[in-house]
């Protein structure tokens, strides 16, 4: 059902030269959710359209499907499902209409695309509204009409660039549960790119982290998290408060103890629900930023002084 | 209800913003249209002047001139227009720069040009003399017309299309391709239906302006005629009132059918689509 996708070696430059990606390999294993995960620019989009053959790799790269060189082979031909970051839904088309396009295009009979798209409209929860014009959908629901289309001719690959860019913050962690669900029951090769940490963490069995063309890391949310590669990865997969040097620690890693070694003033607190955040000028030498700490019930107000201590095991020794 | 009253209210200042409009469709659009209608009737009067064989001759030919050239026209400039939209190469602001250009020729001038690539003394017949021992001089028959016509066509052809090209969603293309779409599904499933707007407003303007040109048709028509040249012939040589203003609103009046019709088939083909 699903493949194992490899990038082998593939850099992607602009005609002057300069490099949108520097030569890359990266493995996506058979069944597994990988998130892109970088600033703009970083040449995550670049990566998942050499995926999808809609770039070519520079001489030298190969785009390898269950070990199948597919480099030479346009997106037309890679049967490949993908989901486009406005969704590019067809306009002249009903919803039904544009997920069968993908069956119709196949030469699939009608029957059978009917039956197709009715499960592919159960499986999004989009009941009742195959006949809808897609301009007639809310943001939520056109996503889900994507999706479904990139799904119903039972691609082996699936590619999402931004799924849930153009959705506001409420609906993006509905959905995100969601989609979360479905490919857990079909099991299919999943490559999304984004560029909320929280996103990446939460649907992907792999994070990749690029910055300018590079990846810096790969590993499992949990590993990226806990033991970042460099500055950058840490700061970029949540927040990284300075103990000075290259020393470096999680918001979490803190906590407040009146015996503790370290001190910080109060700046600012934000009240966010469940717990409250903490912004902290340290008072340790050759600690540079602030510092953020979560903390629940009542907190100290702004001004106070706080003692801290820390969990030594947690304690990052990051290079810049 | 609290709109609609609070609209009603300034009738009088309504009517005053409107006066100066409604004083230029009447005296540039309504009268002279009402006259035209009534010149119609003197002399022979309409049905002699619009059966007359001559007159009818003329507006078949018209209509299907203008109707080949509306075609072939929006066909070119649907290709040649995308594909300026789309690419990036050098030269491409010239060329498009260049393609507006006949926009400014008068039509004699685009007469004239296509008596001297077609006419007697023209580029093709020379080639073809070279070639085949024969000059090929179609420059005064209605090929060469509608080389002229179609010179004229294209460049607010393309204009318009490659604005519409340039709106068009490259990732539609794309979705539809990642899909499994070939080039000639993507070009009939999204380019089209995409730039339909933009072919039927194009269409229609190319087909108004062919059934109202004079100046190509006075500079190369020899063996043929087309309506605005009848009226013009009618007018000023004949000084037959009567029977140019009937040709007139003939003419008007089947640019308006054919316009309507046109309209209303593409409004049904994108609403099936």
């Amino acid at each position: 059902m699903s493949l194992t996708a490899l990038l082998q070696n593939c850099a992607r430059s602009f005609p002057d030269g300069t490099r949108a990606l520097h030569p890359t390999t990266l493995e996506f294993a058979a069944g597994s959710v990988t998130a892109l995960l970088g600033p703009s620019g970083c040449g995550k989009t670049t990566t998942l359209r050499l995926l999808a053959g809609l770039a070519m790799p520079d001489a030298g790269g190969r785009v390898l499907f269950d070990g199948t060189d597919v480099t030479g082979l346009p997106v037309e031909q890679r049967g490949i499902g993908m989901v486009f970051q406005n969704y590019a839904l067809f306009p002249n088309r009903d919803v039904a209409g544009n997920i069968g396009y993908g069956l119709e295009v196949r030469g699939v009979p009608k029957a059978e695309r009917t039956a197709r798209v009715a499960e592919m409209l159960r499986l999004t929860r989009l009941e009742g509204l195959g006949h809808r014009r897609v301009d007639q959908l809310s943001g939520g629901q056109r996503q889900r009409v994507a999706l479904a289309r990139a799904l119903a001719p039972a691609p082996r690959l699936l590619l999402l660039d931004e799924p849930f860019g153009a959705l506001d913050a409420r609906l993006r962690e509905a959905l995100r549960a969601e989609l979360a669900a479905l490919l857990a029951t079909l099991r299919i090769t999943t490559i999304f790119v984004t560029h909320d940490q929280a996103e990446a963490m939460a649907l992907g069995d792999q994070v990749v982290v690029m910055q300018s063309g590079r990846v810096l890391q790969q590993g499992s949310p949990r590993a990226v998290y806990q033991q970042p590669a460099n500055r950058f990865v840490g700061q970029f997969v949540g927040t990284l408060n300075h103990l000075g040097g290259d020393r470096f620690c999680r918001p979490e890693a803190l906590r407040p103890d009146p015996a503790g070694t370290l001190g910080g003033v109060v700046l600012v607190s934000f009240f966010e629900g469940g717990h409250t955040r903490l912004h902290l000028r340290p008072e340790v030498p050759g600690a540079e930023g602030e510092w953020v700490l979560n903390l629940g019930g009542t907190v100290p107000a702004a001004g106070s002084r706080m003692t801290l201590a820390l969990d030594s095991a947690a304690v990052l020794h990051l290079p810049a | 209800m609290a709109r609609r009253s609070e609209s009603a209210g300034p009738f009088l200042l309504r009517a005053a913003l409107l006066a100066p409009a409604l004083v230029l469709l009447l005296a540039f659009f309504l009268l002279p249209l009402a006259k035209l209608a009534m010149l119609g009737f003197e002399g022979q009067g309409y049905w002699a002047a619009i059966t007359a064989p001559r007159s009818l001759r003329a507006l078949r030919d018209t209509v299907l001139l203008s109707a080949a050239v509306s075609f072939s026209a929006v066909a070119l400039a649907a290709v040649v227009g995308h594909f300026l939209a789309r690419r990036r190469f050098p030269g491409r602001r010239l060329l498009v720069a260049m393609l507006t250009l006949p926009m400014a020729f008068p039509g004699v001038v685009v007469g004239f040009l296509v008596i001297l690539l077609a006419g007697r003394q023209g580029l093709v017949g020379s080639v073809t003399e070279a070639l085949f021992g024969e000059r090929l001089v179609f420059a005064y028959s209605f090929a060469g017309l509608f080389a002229g016509y179609l010179y004229f066509s294209l460049p607010r052809c393309i204009a318009t299309i490659m604005a519409a090209a340039e709106a068009l969603d490259p990732a539609l293309e794309e979705a539809a391709r990642s899909l499994g779409a070939r080039r000639w599904r993507v070009v009939r499933d999204v380019i089209l239906p995409g730039l339909a707007p933009a072919l039927v407003a194009s269409g229609a303007i190319c087909f108004a302006t062919a059934m109202g040109a004079l100046g190509t048709a006075f500079t190369l028509a020899t063996d043929t005629s087309v309506l605005p040249m009848l009226i013009y012939t009618e007018f000023t040589l004949a000084t037959n009132l009567g029977v140019a203003a009937s040709l007139s609103v003939l003419l008007g009046a089947t640019t308006w059918v054919v316009l309507a019709l046109a309209r209303g088939a593409s409004g049904s083909l994108a609403a099936n689509a």
